[in-house]
């Protein structure tokens, strides 16, 4: 693991570049164009081949969207996301529907509800037939045989196929829609709030099954969660969203241990740690999230923010790379950099 | 009345479900007494009957179920209420709800009517509890009640409406409105779970406050261990109809004598143990309502389940002072306890 | 004691006896059959639909024929509900115009249902400028009046059966259009909608394939609803004189003599026994819908 983690940033998988999505508000007869929800706004980001990367952030800081812009479900409004290494990287957003197509047995997703991501009119097999034809098998039996193993991979015995989704607990059905996905052979996976429906003796079934799958079939996966615990639990590196922006990027130990962004220390802070000698200082946060459609001008975060200083009301803070150990450390915050330089 | 610091005192409550022409045992002997002061968190995974115990108390249970045995004493103004013997519509229980006993629930957004403002919505809970007396009076309750909940402009708030909200102030909201009659007892049915990590902080801030303040007992609902180890003076886990165990929160958090408080515990990520750290899964998933275990209902998922533990229930044992334990083979017993 | 508590004990004795859940393990079929009114509903509608179809089964007469020596007949042992003016059989007509008009309520629900389903599950997956010009479309058509448009049509073309499904068709598909899209929009949001999305497959597929089995309970039930209307609809417009040609027995056409008001008065074996076979036929119908909706809506306890 440490070997291949060093010289990982050789091995980019996806490169995203300015992405915004935005969403117009449609106004009046003629629907014009009032304004937009800036739901991903200006996101770089780099996924690393072979790493399990970890989002977080609150209710509507774009956590989602960014993962489903990538995946090109949500139409992103500019930007770039270049797939691939190197010379081999192409933009996704540059491609027409049939490459795109191509390139959708390549990447795949997990749902969160695991009681709407199963078809309840169809049985499991023909719900999960439907790519594998997508993706050109034609023989039943060898399509059978791929979803027998398919679902044997999951640890659900391979009868299930016949069966409906309702006949399945909310641990099981997650599963099968974790097997969906693997069904094409995909390299990349965003695990949208994967294990945030599940009782929490199922959720850690689920995570060991997906850590256990990652290593058998060398997966990359997008971790989406608001559930910090789950993702240092998890991740190798963690993203922080704040309301469409992308606030601190690290390394998980690294995250944890020299938290820099006043808004990631205020969500450690807030987590209810079921640890009871660890009860520990909060660090308040008035107010609510801002909302998208018309963010506070300068950093996002500033008007609920400790240590807001003059220059964050007027001018947004652009990321700052800390170099440490070889490790890169991103955060966006005017009074970390102030200190550091 | 033994002791004088318990509000409610629930003994040995059955409750069934008969939807779909079933009949789901959802409570099989539930017993508890909530204290003054006091919060007491009942935790447990979906299905386990936590919810239910709550509606039970408030008198709130869905139409096809009954409290079949058991009683619920609530002891209010020197009197000795059995609610489980009140009609759920009638004239009493509707004035024990909000000026007695309060409850906020899981999804704010829905728990207040969209067609009305906040303030007015106070007011009517004011009025109703004779809180206030004239209409002008009860307006000025109601912008202090916003206030005491740290919503800012509370005079402009009052006459907005909930969709101009946001989820986190419509829980103080409902907090405020569950408070405006200074209750004993207020049951929390999951109160933050819909709401963000640091609103969610906001809001014990707040229920921690209103406990310190008004001598109100609580009982919150949760399936969040961080939340027990947070808030709770005392805590109950549920597991398909039953307490298996209850006691001192520090006592269940650090020293778990169930099996299934154990895996619970085992089986989840706490924040800053690292990536290293180990989960534990529990085997296997909650067993279907309609065709549980014979004995212990966790018999099929525990790994020190025996044959004792598929014939029968085993009884409430205390294995410790104020430390109550459901389980043949409690795991403190080694200990010499 | 409540009736609701009766039933609760009925319940837990039957668990505690052991026997657990007996009879019918599907909900949809069990909630039907607990319905007894659609029960009912199912017997008359069949009763009456088995005898219009094997009508020669049940009569000797023609609808037909006319038999200018037995005029005006009240029922008798060889014509059980009498004759009409130019003697013919008032039940060999009802048997056989119930053919003509359970033809045409149904027939043209089917082909309403099939225009605005098909429109609706393409609109309502897709959106966009086709949806709205839809949209538009069948907002004009539901508040055009209908009488209206058969007037003209019947002026342009002459009366035909034919005309009278077009027209039917052609207003009846919008609120199907509409109840589609409805069903369309919210199953839409599904993530198995999302994931089909994700695997890069075609949109007709995901929308007719994949969404359209878990909308076809409320589609049914308004098929049957439908029907029912225009079996109506078609009575009225024939009773007025502008629906199905005269000489085809239709329910309606029969009725259309009542509006003498002689026969009215004094011959009320026409009218009587075919305005209570239409009611009745109706109202069967009505209340299989009613009991299919009830069944399939998930939102109604027991």
């Amino acid at each position: 693991m440490a070997e291949n983690r060093k010289n990982a940033a050789n091995d980019t998988l996806i490169r995203v570049r300015g992405l915004k999505t935005w969403y117009p508000i449609k106004k009046g007869l003629f629907k014009r164009t009032a304004g937009y929800v800036k739901a991903v706004d200006n996101v770089d980001l780099d996924v690393y081949k072979g790493e399990i990367l970890g989002v977080v952030g609150e209710s509507g800081c774009g956590k989602t969207t960014l993962g489903k812009s990538i995946l090109q479900l949500i139409q992103p409004y500019e930007g770039q996301v270049i797939y691939g290494a190197g010379e081999e990287g192409r933009d996704l957003m540059q491609m027409n529907k049939q490459e795109l197509n191509q390139m959708r047995s390549r990447m795949q997703i997990v749902f969160q509800d695991p009681y709407s991501s199963l078809n309840p009119a169809f049985t499991i097999f023909k719900s999960m037939q439907e790519p594998l034809i997508r993706f050109g098998m034609k023989s039943k039996r060898e399509r059978k045989e791929k979803i027998a193993g398919l679902l044997q991979a999951v640890n659900l015995p391979a009868e299930y196929m016949e069966r409906y989704p309702n006949e399945f607990s909310g641990g099981q059905r997650q599963r099968i829609g974790i097997a969906r996905a693997l069904s094409v052979s995909p390299e990349f996976i965003v695990c949208d709030e994967a294990v945030s429906a599940l009782d929490v003796s199922i959720q850690a079934q689920v995570l060991k099954l997906l850590k256990e799958l990652k290593e058998r079939y060398h997966l990359t996966y997008m971790f989406i969660t608001h559930d910090l615990s789950v993702v240092e639990y998890i991740s190798d590196r963690i993203v922080v969203m704040y309301l469409g922006h992308i606030v601190e990027v690290a390394d998980t130990e690294e995250l944890f241990a020299n938290t820099l962004h006043p808004y990631t220390k205020a969500l450690l802070s807030a987590i209810p740690i079921a640890d009871i000698n660890k009860r520990r200082k909060r660090i308040p946060l008035q107010g609510d999230v801002p909302s998208p459609v018309n963010p506070p001008a300068g950093c996002p975060f500033h008007p609920r923010c400790p240590e807001c200083r003059e220059e964050c009301r007027k001018e947004a803070p652009k990321p700052a790379t800390l170099v440490k150990d070889g490790r890169a450390h991103i955060v966006c915050c005017h009074q970390v950099q102030a200190e550091i330089s | 009345m033994e002791n004088k610091d318990v509000v409610v005192s629930v003994k040995d409550l059955h409750v069934n479900f008969y939807n779909n022409n079933r009949c789901n045992r959802v409570l099989r002997g539930v017993s508890f007494d909530l204290k003054k002061r006091d919060i007491m968190c009942i935790v447990g995974e979906s299905g386990c009957g936590k919810s239910v115990t709550a509606n039970s108390i408030m008198g709130l249970l869905p139409e096809l179920s009954r409290i079949e045995s058991g009683s619920i004493d609530f002891y209010y103004q020197g009197r000795d209420i059995r609610i489980d013997r009140l009609k759920r519509k009638g004239k009493e229980m509707r004035e024990l709800r909000g000026s007695g006993m309060a409850m906020i629930f899981q999804d704010p957004m829905t728990a207040l009517n969209p067609v009305f403002t906040v303030g007015y919505q106070i007011n009517e809970a004011l009025m109703y509890h004779n809180q206030a007396k004239t209409k002008k009076e009860a307006d000025q309750m109601a912008v202090q009640l916003l206030k005491d909940m740290g919503i800012p402009l509370p005079q402009q708030r009052v006459k907005e409406y909930p969709h101009q909200f946001s989820g986190g102030m419509c829980q103080r909201a409902m907090i405020a409105m569950a408070m405006s009659c200074r209750p004993k007892v207020l049951v929390a049915d999951e109160p933050t779970t819909a709401l963000d990590v640091t609103i969610q902080a906001q809001i014990f801030e707040l229920m921690l406050e209103l406990k310190n303040n008004n001598d109100t007992a609580i009982l919150l609902i949760t399936h969040d261990m961080g939340v027990v180890a947070e808030l709770a003076d005392r805590v109950a886990v549920m597991y398909m109809g039953n307490i298996v165990e209850s006691g001192e929160a520090r006592a269940i958090l650090t020293r778990p004598a169930h099996p299934y408080t154990k895996a619970l515990l085992d089986s989840i990520p706490v924040l800053g143990r690292g990536k290293g750290q180990k989960l534990e899964p529990i085997k296997g998933s909650t067993p279907d309502p309609y065709n549980r275990p014979k004995g212990c209902q966790f018999a099929p998922r525990c790994p020190y389940a025996t044959k004792e533990c598929e014939t029968a229930m085993p009884g409430e044992q205390t294995i410790e002072e104020g430390h109550m334990c459901r389980c043949f083979h409690n795991l403190l017993k080694g200990e010499g306890i | 004691m409540s009736s609701l508590d009766r039933k609760m004990d009925r319940i837990l004795k039957r668990e505690e006896s052991g026997k657990g859940r007996r009879g019918i393990k599907n909900r949809t079929l069990r909630k039907i059959f607990a319905n007894k009114l659609s029960i009912a509903g199912f017997v008359i509608f069949a009763g009456i639909l088995f005898m219009c179809v094997c009508a020669p089964l049940f009569t000797q007469y023609s609808s037909t024929k006319v038999d200018l020596r037995s005029i005006l007949q009240a029922p008798s042992a060889s014509h059980i509900f009498g004759t009409d003016k130019i003697g013919r059989d008032i039940w060999a007509r009802i048997l056989y115009g119930g053919r003509v008009s359970i033809g045409v309520g149904f027939g043209s629900a089917l082909i309403a249902t099939v225009i605005g389903v098909s429109l609706g599950t393409i609109c309502g997956y897709k959106g966009g400028w086709l949806d709205g010009v839809v949209m538009k479309l069948s907002e004009v058509l539901m508040a055009f009046p209908q009488m209206i448009l058969v007037l003209i049509l019947v002026t342009v073309t002459g009366q035909s059966l034919w005309n009278l499904i077009l027209i039917f068709s052609v207003t009846g598909w919008p609120s199907m259009y509409r109840m589609a899209r409805s069903q369309m929009l919210s199953i839409r949001e599904e993530e198995y909608v999302q994931a089909l999305k994700a695997f890069g497959i075609g949109s007709m597929r995901i929308a007719f394939v994949h969404m359209l089995p878990n909308a076809i309970g409320p589609i049914f039930v308004n098929v049957t609803l439908s029907t029912a209307m225009f079996i109506l609809q078609e009575a009225s417009l024939s009773f007025l004189g502008l629906g199905v040609p005269l000489e085809v027995a239709t329910w309606g056409n029969i009725l259309n003599v009542a509006q003498d008001l002689t026969i009215l008065k004094d011959a009320p074996w026409i009218w009587l026994p075919t305005g209570i076979v239409v009611t009745l036929f109706v109202v069967s119908i009505n209340f299989i819908g009613d009991g299919l909706r009830d069944a399939t809506d998930p939102s109604q306890i027991g």
